[in-house]
């Protein structure tokens, strides 16, 4: 086995010692910890970006251990898998940051971060799943080291949110298990190949049509695809940082991600497409742009109205996939990027309002710009960035999208998208409006005093962070280096004659 | 590097610097404010011709800053504009808008004034659009947001639809752009440029800011647009001609009925400018022209409807007089021309329409001049008439350089005399009142008691209806998997299947087939 093969391995391990460790440690460890955590979040970064150095240069990662006669555990590293996992890595720092500030004196630390750790180690697994078996058990462990974040408070609420989550993640697991035996049974193969492994063998469409179906409504679980979306806003009652972790880096990406991996590299998009597949599925995301977007609109709890903004926005993703074409393949793919930072950037702010300020509705906001200008700066930025102002990357990501539409002449889809705007314009101007433009009360709900700063640095700088990439990235879309550039690279690659 | 990527990068930069610094509070912020916005106008008067590449920047790789006559009017436009704004921040009794708010959306003007390219004129016409709410945000008091309500609504209509012209066009780039587009685009102009019946968020708006504001929000919402839209739309759309002129006819008519029944010299200056709006989308279809003659136009007709705002603040005398005659001059001059631009796209008796809405605006603004009341003399007042002259000298540069593109025509030069001697003449027939015969902003309360009913509509459908539907799916999905219900009904249909005579025969060939299979 060479250092390719343990590379992709090393990368899982960089987060799930650390979290091993973190399980043992006591509560009073601060200073341990921390640097085990942000220890392993460096690392993980640094293995990836050589990685992805060779991966542009053509170096194939890839790590095999035979699980059963003629399937292996395969974790691989592509230029898909990649994204996710930069992705996934570099939030999970600015997290691990906010999440160090955020449950600073709360119990249970060494539990919280260990599972944290663990958590992220199994979307990272994911990402690089290289067979439909190794992203299944991936797929499922996320589900169970989730579940202790969500219940992590131990309220009757959060263990009832808890119990939702479980029945809706392991439902899906269940039907992407059976999508997968069925479809090995059918096909004797489960690994993932540029342009579909099914595309070629002559299998009847209708069974196929079906096993799609199974699979796209496992995934679809965790995507928060209407009507499989209720656990979502449900789950909200977690901390600020599970919230995040949930809504930008693991879960709900997760789903997303596994869309993208079934369309292109289970079923191939030419043949999804020629099955009659991806219009259902295209439809299937509109919907659920559209519904998410208008139960968003009427959430007086801030943290609800994100999480059915995030089922809105996620769908994005779907549709991008699903319009068939490499221009919306690219607005797709890097809208799974975009919407990452922008709406962690989001819950990063939610939980710097709780945080400091007690502020957990809508309507308690007046004013707060004033008392909190960095928070709210950077609440607004990625706000717009959710609209598809310019020059956030949210606008890249519609522009893209848009653009792929009407290459392949769905025009509807820019109809849902101008809908979605709109409606996003309609549930976030008027926080900005009253956050801005409001006086502010004369006593907040439960304020904390943090001296002259208006927040813990630990909770200000990852939301500056992640807002700032956001509108770098966006402002410098075609640069070399982010991520319009890394997508461009993959739908070269998934659409290359 | 070259001076124009500092035009729009100075004020972010001050904003950033003001927004930072501890001594905010104390500094004379006017100064600032008026000493930024020289930099466009001596950038747009002394500069070359100049055009930059910013490669990389947005989606589409390269984007464009040109200095050309376009940008050029639009610089004096926006720069004077916020110079005279800046100045007047300086008066101690002005209560002006946040400083940070003026300077960022000062950016985006200076943006949208060079940029060149569908993404980069899109963020400009944003930064303007939501920037004129946050600087209507300093106004006192609450009355201001009803106003600022709609404008926003109008706003991101009106960006939505600019997005999809931006898309289609970007899309289809070789084939020129279809009727439905320029539609599209011109519905954007009216959205947002205070077109009838897009106007009705400007007289409250109007009536309630200060000086400074008002300054901004005459001339800058439609100034906005009109740089947008020929951006967009550089060569014009001459197949819809027809429809402007008629549309933008009937948009003055209507101003000019509601500016006539107000009583404010506010509300009816707000009429005055709906109605140049309108004469500016009737001159739109025959695109810039040459030497960027619509755009001096532009300039000149609402910096002279700018000017209107601070005839309040000038004392009785020659010098107030001078002033509003050289702006109702100004502003009748550049609306004939615009009118003699306009019917250069249409037949012959269309063009005969265009100035009838350049009288009509005209006339407004002479009412407004006529309803203005002279301020009581003091030191301040004495020095807001100087201040009033810097829009009278922008809009009267903006005439002359419009001329020096096309000579003024002698059949279109009399909607100046006529205009304003209508407006004399119905001013003194129209009758005092104490009240307005039209509320300002006349759509705006049976607009927002629709739009109210609407949305507790769409509200009761969210929270009630919408998740009163998913309990009742999820119920029967649960129902489907209730494993006692399941027994019992897989136990009544083996009852049946056992009560029923053919089912021996029907197993027997069950059986029988499965022997056969097995044997092959």
């Amino acid at each position: 086995m060479n250092t390719n093969a343990w590379l992709p391995l090393a990368v899982l391990a960089s987060s799930f010692i650390p979290g091993m460790i973190i399980f043992l440690l006591p509560e009073k460890a601060v200073v341990l910890r921390i640097a085990l955590n942000l220890g392993g979040a460096v690392l993980k970064i640094i293995l990836l970006v050589l990685m992805m150095i060779g991966v542009f240069h053509g170096v194939e990662y890839e790590f095999r251990l035979p699980l059963v006669p003629g399937i292996d555990f395969v974790l691989h590293a592509d230029a898909l898998s990649l994204m996710f996992v930069n992705l996934s890595a570099v939030l999970w720092l600015a997290t691990t940051i906010y999440a160090i500030g955020y449950l600073e004196n709360s119990p249970n630390r060494s539990r919280f971060f260990g599972y944290f750790s663990l958590c992220v180690t199994t979307t990272v697994g994911l990402a690089m799943a290289g067979n439909l078996l190794t992203f299944l058990v991936f797929y499922e462990a996320l589900t169970l080291t989730t579940y202790p974040l969500v219940v992590h408070r131990g309220t009757e609420v959060a263990r009832k949110a808890g119990r939702v989550y479980l029945a809706y993640t392991l439902f899906g697991g269940v039907l992407v298990l059976a999508g997968t035996i069925w479809l090995y049974s059918l096909t004797g193969t489960l690994e993932f190949v540029d342009r579909g492994f099914v595309a070629d063998l002559g299998l009847d469409p209708v069974v196929l049509r079906m096993i799609f179906t199974l699979l796209i409504l496992g995934v679809g679980v965790k995507a928060g695809l209407v009507p499989l979306h209720a656990w979502l806003p449900t789950a909200m009652v977690a901390p600020a940082p599970v919230s995040a972790l949930l809504h930008a880096v693991a879960v709900v990406k997760a789903g997303a991600f596994g869309v993208v991996r079934i369309v292109y590299d289970v079923f191939g998009i030419e043949f999804a497409a020629s099955l009659g597949v991806t219009l259902p599925l295209a439809v299937l995301a509109a919907v659920t742009i559209i519904y998410g977007s208008v139960r968003a609109l009427f959430q007086d709890d801030l943290k609800r109205r994100l999480a059915f903004s995030t089922v809105s926005q996620v769908s994005y993703i779907t549709l991008g996939v699903a319009i068939a074409g490499p221009i919306a393949t690219i607005g797709g793919l890097v809208h799974l990027v975009h919407q990452g930072f922008m709406k962690i950037t989001l819950f990063f702010c939610a939980g710097n309002f709780a945080e400091t300020l007690g502020v957990h509705k809508v309507s308690e906001m007046r004013g707060i710009g004033r008392r909190m200008p960095w928070t709210m700066a950077a609440f607004t930025l990625a706000a717009f960035g959710m609209i598809g102002v310019p020059p956030m990357v949210g606008f890249i990501s519609k522009w893209y999208l848009g653009l792929g539409a009407l290459e392949v002449g769905q025009d509807w889809v820019v109809l849902v998208l101008a809908g979605s705007s709109l409606l996003n314009a309609a549930y976030f101007l008027p926080i900005l409006r009253t956050a801005w433009f409001d006086p502010p009360p004369a006593e907040w709900p439960h304020e904390r005093d943090f001296g002259r700063k208006e927040t813990a640095w630990a909770l200000l700088l990852p939301p500056l962070f992640t807002v700032g990439a956001a509108l770098v990235w966006g402002l410098f879309a075609s640069m070399p280096g982010t991520p319009l550039d890394w997508v461009q690279f993959i739908a070269a690659r998934k659409y290359a004659p | 590097m070259s001076l124009l990527l500092a035009l729009p990068l100075l004020p972010l930069a001050v904003a950033g610097w003001l927004a930072l610094s501890s001594r905010a509070e104390q500094l004379a912020t006017g100064w600032l404010v008026a000493l930024v916005a020289a930099f466009p106008v001596a950038a747009a008067a002394l500069l070359a011709p100049d055009r930059i590449e910013l490669p990389e920047l947005l989606v589409l790789g390269t984007s464009v800053l040109v200095l050309n006559e376009t940008a050029r009017a639009a610089l004096l436009l926006f720069g004077g504009l916020w110079l005279t704004a800046g100045l007047l921040l300086t008066r101690t009794r002005e209560q002006g808008p946040g400083v940070i708010a003026l300077l960022v959306t000062l950016s985006g003007a200076m943006t949208l004034a060079l940029a060149e390219g569908g993404p980069l004129v899109y963020a400009g016409m944003l930064a303007v659009g939501y920037g004129l709410y946050a600087i209507m945000a300093g106004a006192p008091g609450d009355e201001w947001r009803r106003a600022g309500r709609a404008l926003i609504v109008l706003l991101v209509v009106s960006d939505l639809l600019v997005f999809e012209l931006l898309l289609s066009s970007t899309a289809s780039p070789g084939a020129g752009m279809p009727r439905g587009l320029i539609l599209l685009g011109l519905a954007a102009l009216v959205l947002r440029s205070s077109v009838p019946p897009a106007h009705a968020w400007l007289p409250p708006a109007l009536a309630t800011v200060g000086t400074p504001t008002a300054v901004l929000l005459v001339a800058v919402p439609t100034g906005a647009g009109m740089v947008g839209v020929l951006k967009l739309l550089p060569g014009g759309a001459p197949e819809v001609g027809v429809l402007c002129i008629l549309f933008g006819l009937a948009g003055a008519a209507w101003a000019a009925i509601a500016g006539l029944a107000q009583v404010q010299p506010r509300t009816s200056l707000a009429y005055a400018l709906a109605a140049t709006a309108a004469l500016l989308l009737m001159a739109v279809p025959a695109g810039v022209g040459s030497g960027g003659q619509l755009a001096w136009l532009v300039l000149a007709l609402l910096a002279a409807c700018a000017a209107l705002p601070l005839v309040a603040l000038q004392p009785a005398g020659w010098a107030r007089d001078i002033g509003i005659a050289a702006a109702l001059l100004v502003h009748g001059l550049a609306g004939g021309q615009a009118a003699l631009h306009a019917a250069s796209a249409v037949p012959a008796w269309a063009g005969f329409l265009a100035p009838l809405a350049a009288v009509a605006a005209t006339l407004l603004l002479t009412v407004t001049a006529r309803r203005t009341m002279p301020a009581a003399r003091s030191d301040e007042s004495v020095e807001a008439t100087h201040l009033a002259y810097t829009p009278i000298i922008l809009a009267a540069s903006g005439l002359v350089l419009a001329w020096g593109a096309r000579p003024p025509e002698l059949a279109y030069t009399w909607v100046a005399p006529v205009g304003i001697t209508l407006g004399l003449i119905v001013f003194r027939m129209v009758p005092r009142r104490a009240q307005p015969h039209i509320q300002p902003g006349d759509l705006l309360g049976p607009v927002e008691r629709v739009v109210g009913f609407l949305c507790r509509w769409l509200r009761v459908l969210s929270l009630r209806y919408l998740p009163r539907v998913r309990d009742r799916l999820g119920a029967w999905a649960l129902g489907l998997w209730d494993g006692d219900a399941w027994s019992r009904r897989v136990h009544r249909v083996d009852l049946r299947l056992r009560a029923w005579p053919a089912t021996g025969v029907l197993m027997l060939l069950v059986a029988l087939g499965a022997a056969f299979l097995l044997a092959q």
